[in-house]
């Protein structure tokens, strides 16, 4: 919730901004995604699905199963053959959040700092991000959800997304936010194989939103706002450069067509008791922005064997990733860059202060790349699964899974001490010019799970108990120091610094510890009707001291119609009903919520006397520093559902209801100073979410041809309403956002994501100025945080796909759209680029708009202006309508794969986010550019 | 064989060892409660509570020179506070000073609540041999010293209303208070005093003599002790709260308290100035020190001319013809009619690094407090000659009372006292509260009922 275009203040280095044109570090805290190949676990009969699934992953229920989206990883990869997050966005519209301010578009750096399923569970104020995303769990083990960008497509079997709390349940105080559960390829039973796949993927960014005035335009705007008023010299000076040199498109310099290939090599085999994998690969992904670029490589080994009794496999991974962000710093950056300058001199070196003296002086971002600056970060990450199972008998089962994860993210930054930050150094701060930072970041867990499973077959009952066990250790460690005093722009490493700065070097060292119970018990009747009733105990170093364990429960219950009552129905193919009830536990506040926290006062020593030499025994002063509340209870999702889902003839249709109330939500109440602090932290707030998922698809042609054609079409709608929420914490959360001029804010009664602003009366013709309606209907330059008003959910109200998929012989194809419809939006990028923009930088054609003496019918405020309020003026309703999947694939006849001494060859071309259109025309990313890719996969088995 | 499986998961699942969840991060200059895992966390702890009352909010300005001091009428004050100085605490300026202090005495209540859980939780940690158990009656003193603060500043007198109740007690760091009557607060006040002091008196190096000083705990050698709440500082607290009460019996008994502190204390009088320690840091039985340049800055803000400085001066109600020639005092009249002097850096050399400590209890207020203690319990006698040895410590011995002087005419001698005696420090105003005096006001005019006037609760 920042400001982007607010952050181009020249502020000396130091801290965390080090680096001027790299991605501040806020988002992600640690850019660690990775590919990785994890471990499969147990392999052979139990996998089957209907007799033994669980021992993949036990967490899951027959009915809790049928109510939740589930896809296969074939479906996945048509849609997107490497990327599992944009995969997943485009096949469930029920995720969101991802990317909420659009910042960071295509950037192969970035990880989603959020997701959401089915809605926002959490108030915005993002006091704590124990709760932002959801957990994901890679075959019965959890994984860090910064690998799921770059999760390797090729081994996903299937992908399973549980939203409601009838299926989080069973994965307790960790899912609270929903779970995302993948489960990869078993090698199969067969003689030894090779498969190659390669993707080779292009990209292009677009970038057209800008809308930014050329050379001429901008001079011209100029001098009607009056900037060259006394000083004509100057205006004629840059209209004849113009002439001479044309206008500069500062947008395309950051820019490239960007080419990416991925390798992947895999042998595989085995017989019915030795299964063996083996699986190279290497993807060098390049981003659209120059410089930007993630290189990663890696290997891992899969073995199982199994007896009539034993079962037990093992993998290890090993995965390294060298990832760099693009130097060239935000795109606002350069659109803010006026076009009359001309970048660099005749031989090609770049100017680093373009217009000196003058009123539009600028620095430039172009000198900046020219410089040796560069943030990288290197990665490892150690992976072991190991997976035991016992069967003591035709019922009884045993079986163990432990997990070791060692990651390890070193990233460097470099800021030249040629680096414009250090212009206004004096000559004794020359020591203190350029800067290296190192920050590193380890991730170290342990996770055993131990369950034992029984399984009784009784004419016509199933009965199925799973009691099961699980620790979760983790140790999350980062720590960071910078040097500086580098004297060549070539000193880019840390041994070259003089000294280390003068902050203080950062440190932190967090532990999750939990210890959980579980247990299901399902029954099913003639493998028609199915009841599954599941608990579990979370006791978590996370939760507060007076409140350290947490349960969750659910009951689910599918009917199947068509088998009970439509048995010969040849109209009818499938026909199930699901219900669901369940609570989850969830995170929702970091240590220092529940625990007390002390530091020591180091500027402030309590000195033990008077006089100067005394002064000297000053003593250490050690203090509170926060305010908190040890029985603070962890956040409950509480989950109805109801769905049927069949197919009719040749559609197939699903549809779901589902009701949430996520309560006892962190909250802020106020309370008598004299406790210590005027407020407290408590569980009084509580959302809820309730909405419709639908998906339709209809085989509307299938002849004997061999052509297949199906319509699809899915939405999703969710609404979602702060159902309870104390006033101190709407009060307090509201007049900070309104201080920042943020058009967020909370209120009972309004959507958890509710976007607000205050009513706009229009542009005063007098004085150029914005006026507001207050709440009592007056008009005021000076409205206060009360007059701030709802505008609308930032959630479209229906959102989801529509599409077609064809098959004809060996080719496929498919075509998907995406849309939303409803969503408020607000145009941070006009208000800050056109409404309280000056003439000193580039500016968007619409501030032609502008007030002036001479257009004083103006839909934007004048020059001057200082308010930032969020205004109505910049809300709007976004509709959008995307092409974005387009894919053609070819499947070569096995005779053809056979000349080529080849057993498979399959190759196909996919085309992501081809076309994008939107009825706000604002653009997209002001960070990192979205871009459109065109994917050459091929697949060859040897 | 099912049957120990599942009993043992069960077990598994229910048992665990708590410790395991404890897991307490580390970093960010942070430090969770296993940081007390040693005697220096809890010295460093009581040092914070220190370093947070002499905050600008308290006795580093509002409480003191800043704020309480004008309410005395020694001011003239500056545009903006006038309203203030004549105790209109209706005013912006009252306002805010009142809704400052309170949060923070508050809040040092709530540390020293949580230094005492501390104490109380780790039961583990070895102390030098007293160091606990001195530590634990001065956080306990402290608490009820800071809620006699917040009595006096914001109910009425107890001796104008006993019944007023404003000021909750705060034991413990739940958020909950136990609301009493101005009467009942003085009572809890006064036996938390008690049994601080009766502690103190076993424990505490400025009576035994002897420091817990090693070379890692500074801050307890007998002389250092003036830095924090002190036996004789408990003891006079005690006296306070009891004379705020205002029976006989508790003037008798605050009575035996000052001249306890008089004879056993070993605190005696600045008869010549030396140096330039024109506070008399000597005469210190509780104090606090300075920020680096706090009490300093703030004379030199108040007392420079405008724009520099606020250009307060010396109001008419203060003539320095009123102290003997050879009283000391009379260093702090500057020719300005200001009192630069008195929180001058006590060195000329390097300004800013020698402010002035902050005197929150000092043996002059033991010895005028004694003198009505005396005269009020019975005792004029005693009364006039605690009185006449106090003025014979200012160098007055002129302005000493005839042994034929009635109660009256000492009060009127002490309340003259007081006028100068805490010139700046803030603490005249509760004498003229606790007495529910009519004052003159800066002025000229008359401030009736002082004793009615509270700072209000603004919450």
């Amino acid at each position: 919730m920042t400001k982007p275009l607010q952050t181009n203040e020249r502020k000396l280095p130091g801290g965390i901004s080090a680096v001027r044109l790299l991605r501040p570090l806020a988002f992600p805290a640690v850019v660690s995604v990775m590919l990785s190949m994890s471990p499969s676990p147990v392999f052979g009969q139990g996998n089957t699905p209907g007799h033994e699934e669980f021992v993949r992953d036990n967490c899951r229920t027959d009915s809790a199963a049928a109510a939740e989206a589930g896809y296969s990883g074939e479906e996945l990869r048509r849609l997107h053959p490497t990327d599992l997050v944009r995969a997943l966005q485009l096949i469930d519209p029920s995720i969101c959040g991802t990317d909420p301010d659009e910042r960071y578009g295509s950037d192969p750096n970035a990880v989603p700092a959020a997701m959401s399923l089915q809605g926002v569970k959490s108030f915005i104020w993002g006091m704590s991000d124990a709760d932002a995303r959801p957990l994901v769990i890679v075959d019965g083990h959890s994984e860090s959800f910064d690998r799921l960008k770059d999760f390797d497509m090729q081994r996903i079997a299937s992908v399973t997304l549980l939203k409601n709390a009838t299926a989080t349940a069973l994965y307790g105080v960790r899912a609270g936010q929903g779970a995302i559960v993948i489960t990869t390829k078993v090698p199969e039973a067969h003689p030894l194989r090779l498969t190659y796949n390669f993707d080779g993927t292009f990209q292009r960014a677009g970038m057209r939103a800008f809308d930014l005035m050329d050379a001429g335009q901008k001079l011209d705007w100029e001098k009607r706002m009056g900037a060259y008023e006394g000083n004509d010299a100057l205006y004629r000076q840059r209209m004849a450069d113009v002439k001479a040199n044309g206008s500069t498109d500062w947008l395309d310099m950051p820019l490239r067509t960007s080419f990416s290939h991925r390798h992947r090599v895999s042998v595989y085999g085995g017989d019915s008791s030795l299964r063996y994998r083996g699986v190279l690969y290497m993807n060098p992904v390049k981003g659209v922005m120059k410089g930007s670029k993630r290189t990663m490589y890696g290997a891992s080994a899969f073995i199982g064997y199994t007896t009539r009794r034993l079962e037990i496999s093992n993998e290890l991974s090993v995965d390294m990733a060298d990832a760099s962000e693009s130097t060239y710093g935000p795109m606002y950056e350069w659109a803010r860059m006026n076009p009359y300058y001309a970048p660099a001199d005749e031989r090609g070196v770049p100017y680093d202060i373009l217009g000196e003296g003058t009123f539009s002086e600028q620095w430039s971002p172009l000198y900046e790349t020219s410089l040796n600056s560069f943030a990288e970060n290197k990665i490892a990450r150690v992976n072991n699964n190991l997976t035991l199972r016992w069967k003591i008998d035709e019922h009884f089962s045993v079986a163990g899974q432990f997990n070791l994860t060692h990651d390890h993210d070193k990233r460097s930054e470099f800021t030249s001490p040629m680096s414009l930050v250090y212009k206004d150094y004096e000559i004794d701060e020359i020591d203190q010019k350029g800067s290296y930072r190192i920050l590193r970041n380890r991730l170290e867990s342990y996770q055993e799970k131990v369950w034992a499973d029984y399984r009784l077959e009784r004419e016509r009952h199933t009965l199925r108990a799973t009691l099961g066990m699980e620790v979760y250790s983790a140790t999350m460690t980062d720590d960071a120091f910078r040097g500086v005093g580098m004297s060549s722009d070539h000193m880019d490493y840390i041994s070259f610094a003089q000294r280390y700065a003068a902050e203080r070097p950062e440190g932190t060292k967090t532990y999750e510890r939990v210890l959980s119970g579980y247990g299901v018990v399902s029954w099913s009747l003639d493998r028609t009707l199915f009841v599954d009733l599941a608990g579990r105990v979370d006791k978590s170093s996370m939760l507060a001291p007076d409140k350290r364990t947490a349960g969750s429960y659910s009951l689910t219950a599918a009917y199947d119609l068509k088998k009970a009552l439509l048995d010969n129905s040849g109209f009818v193919g499938r026909l199930m009903l699901t219900a669901g009830y369940g609570s989850t536990a969830g995170y929702q506040f970091d240590y220092g919520f529940v625990n007390p926290l002390y530091a020591y006062d180091i500027d402030n020593p309590y000195f033990n006397g008077m006089g100067s030499n005394n002064y000297s025994k000053g003593l250490v002063s050690f203090y509170n520093m926060n305010n908190y509340n040890p029985a603070l209870k962890w956040k409950t999702t509480r989950n109805v559902n109801v769905g049927v889902s069949g197919r009719i003839s040749t559609v197939d249709i699903a549809v779901k209801y589902y009701n949430t109330l996520s309560k006892d939500l962190l909250t802020l109440e106020g309370q008598n100073v004299a406790f210590g602090s005027g407020f407290r932290y408590a569980n009084s707030g509580a959302i809820r979410n309730s909405g419709l998922e639908f998906s339709v698809a209809a085989g509307v042609l299938r002849d004997r041809s061999g052509l297949d054609l199906t319509l699809f079409a899915k939405g999703a709608v969710n609404r979602s309403k702060i159902t309870e929420l104390p006033d101190y914490s709407a009060t307090t959360f509201n007049s900070t956002m309104f201080e920042y001029g943020y058009h967020y804010g909370m209120a009972e009664g309004d959507a958890a994501d509710g976007l607000y602003a205050l009513r706009s009366a229009g542009i005063d013709p007098a004085t150029g100025k914005e006026q507001f309606y207050l709440r009592d209907g007056s008009k005021s330059f000076s409205p206060t945080a009360e007059d701030m008003e709802y505008q609308g959910s930032m959630t479209p109200k229906l959102r989801g796909t529509f599409g077609v998929t064809a098959a004809y012989r060996n080719f496929d194809f498919a075509a998907v759209f995406s849309y939303s419809l409803g969503g408020k939006f607000y145009d941070l990028y006009t208000q800050q680029a056109v409404d309280l923009a000056g003439y000193s930088e580039n500016v968007p054609t619409a501030a032609e708009g502008k007030w002036n003496t001479s257009n004083k019918d103006a839909v934007y405020q004048g020059l001057d202006n200082s308010g930032g309020y969020a205004s109505s003026r910049f809300v709007s309703t976004r509709n959008t309508l995307s092409l974005s999947s387009l894919r053609i694939g070819y499947a070569f006849p096995k005779k053809i794969a056979s000349v080529m001494r080849m057993q498979g060859l399959k190759v196909s071309l996919t085309c992501d986010d081809l076309w994008y259109t939107s009825s706000v025309k604002s653009p997209r990313s002001l960070y990192y550019p979205y871009a459109s890719s065109f994917i050459l996969s091929l697949q060859a088995t040897f | 064989m099912k049957k120990i499986i599942y009993t043992a998961f069960l077990l598994l699942v229910t048992v665990s060892c708590d410790k395991w969840f404890e897991a307490e991060p580390q970093g960010g200059g942070q430090s969770g409660a296993k940081v007390f895992d040693n005697e220096g966390s809890f010295r460093d702890y009581m040092n914070g509570i220190y370093t947070g009352l002499r905050s600008a909010e308290l006795y580093g300005s509002n409480l003191t020179l800043g704020g309480v001091e004008f309410l005395a009428q020694s001011f003239n004050p500056y545009a903006g506070a006038g309203a203030w100085a004549k105790m209109d605490f209706n005013d912006d300026m009252a306002l805010t000073i009142a809704r400052e202090a309170y949060t923070r005495l508050y809040a040092a209540i709530y540390q020293c609540n949580d230094i005492l859980r501390l104490f109380a939780e780790k039961k583990d940690v070895d102390f030098i041999a007293g160091s606990r158990e001195m530590m634990v009656a001065e956080a306990r003193g402290l608490r009820a010293f800071l809620h006699f603060e917040l009595l006096r500043l914001y109910s009425p007198a107890c001796t104008v209303d006993s019944g007023a109740s404003n000021i909750l007690w705060m034991e413990g760091t739940q958020p909950k208070g136990v609301q009493m009557t101005t009467a009942q607060l003085t009572d809890k006040i006064i036996s938390e005093l008690e049994a601080a002091a009766a502690e103190l008196a076993k424990y505490d190096p400025i009576v035994t003599g002897v420091g817990y000083d090693d070379l890692s705990l500074l801050g307890t050698a007998p002389i250092d002790r003036v830095w924090k709440l002190n036996y004789y500082g408990c003891l006079a607290a005690e006296a306070r709260a009891l004379m705020s009460r205002g029976t006989a019996e508790d003037f008798g008994k605050a009575y035996g308290l000052l001249t306890k502190i008089i004879g056993e204390g070993g605190y005696a009088f600045v008869r010549t100035v030396s140096g330039t320690d024109y506070e008399f840091s000597a005469e210190f039985i509780f104090a606090l020190p300075s920020p680096e340049t706090g009490f300093c800055a703030l004379s030199e803000e108040l007392f420079n001319p405008a724009p520099d400085g606020k250009g307060v001066t010396l109001s008419a109600r203060l003539d320095i013809d009123d102290l003997h020639a050879d009283d000391r005092r009379r260093n702090w009249f500057d020719s300005d009619n200001t009192m630069r002097t008195k929180f001058a850096p006590t060195s000329k050399i390097d300004k800013w690094k020698t402010a002035p400590a902050i005197p929150v209890i000092k043996i002059g207020e033991v010895y005028l407090m004694a003198a009505e203690a005396a005269a009020k319990s019975e005792q004029l006698p005693a009364g006039i000659g605690q009185f006449n040895d106090f003025m014979v410590q200012r160098n007055s011995e002129s302005l000493k009372l005839p042994d034929t002087a009635t109660q009256a005419q000492l009060m009127e001698a002490l309340g003259k006292q007081y006028q100068y005696e805490f010139l700046g420090e803030g603490v005249r105003y509760h004498f003229c509260k606790r007495l529910n005096l009519t004052v003159t006001a800066y002025d000229g005019s008359q401030i009736t009922d002082v004793g009615k006037k509270a700072f209000p609760i603004v919450k």
